[in-house]
């Protein structure tokens, strides 16, 4: 008989950084949906990483501005050719 | 069309026919995530800067002549995109690839609230700086994991060649690190 497999936080790191395969999404989705113990450790590392995903640098308004000139000049030349 | 409600799959396909606007959508959806990358690599903002619009300027030409091919996962893609610039870019420059800068600023001297919300500035101040504060607080190797999986985009095993443990340690690094930041938010009564 097959032992049950045994999911650890390091499982749930993986899974919530997408560093799982589609087979082992859906086996530990199965998992989260069986197991509180394992769905409250999920939340917990789920509410860390939330918190960072408030903080972040972001490029300039000039750069972005900058890329977009970019490209509707190059959608320009691209009619003229045309 | 509403570009905010419309996958990156569907943007990229309305950029790739002529629309300009899926590529200003586009850029801000995933500015954050590209530039976070980059700027962690180099520690220069106005070379960071620089390297975002190349990235940018790459993606707009893999777009527009077809050879994009990956299935929907835009972000991950564009990432990529701007952190194998950024190697290019240091590979040639022979730059060290660390987490601090060489006056011992770290990344998140520079981190912002990313977006923006009704609660009151001056709050959201406080709890940007507490936020930071208490990641400093964390043991080294553990800001180092947090630093280079969070906001470098590094996969796990990525870390843990570039660190020289296994991927284990890299992990265990990672949810000391999340755990130790919770606690310390809860006892301070963080709140984001």
């Amino acid at each position: 008989m097959l032992m049950p497999k045994i999911y650890t936080e390091n499982h749930l790191l993986l899974y919530l950084y997408n560093e799982l395969t589609d087979e082992e999404v859906v086996e530990l989705n199965a998992e989260l949906a069986r197991n509180p113990v394992l769905f409250q450790q999920y939340q917990q590392l789920k509410s860390g990483i939330n918190a960072l995903n408030k903080l972040s640098v972001e490029p300039s308004q000039t750069s972005v501005e900058l890329i977009m000139e970019y490209a509707q000049k190059l959608a320009a030349s691209e009619l003229e050719k045309v | 069309m509403n570009m905010q409600t419309i996958s990156d799959h569907e943007l990229v396909t309305l950029y790739q026919s002529g629309t300009q606007t899926a590529l200003e959508e586009l850029i801000k959806r995933h500015k954050r995530s590209i530039f976070s990358a980059i700027y962690l690599l180099v520690r220069d903002r106005p070379l960071a800067e620089d390297i975002f619009q190349e990235t940018f300027i790459k993606i707009i030409h893999t777009l527009r002549s077809g050879n994009y091919n990956e299935e929907g996962k835009f972000a991950g893609w564009a990432v990529r995109v701007g952190r194998n610039l950024t190697i290019d870019y240091i590979r040639k420059m022979k730059r060290d690839v660390t987490i601090t800068d060489s006056e011992g600023n770290g990344i998140f001297d520079y981190l912002v609230i990313a977006e923006e919300s009704n609660e009151d500035k001056i709050i959201k101040y406080q709890s940007e700086s507490q936020l930071k504060n208490l990641i400093k607080l964390l043991p080294e190797e553990q800001r180092e994991v947090l630093i280079m999986r969070h906001w470098g985009d590094m996969s796990f095993k990525e870390i843990s060649e570039k660190t020289g443990v296994s991927i284990n340690t890299a992990l265990g690094r990672m949810r000391y690190a999340l755990n130790n930041l919770r606690k310390m938010m809860v006892a301070k009564g963080v709140q984001i």
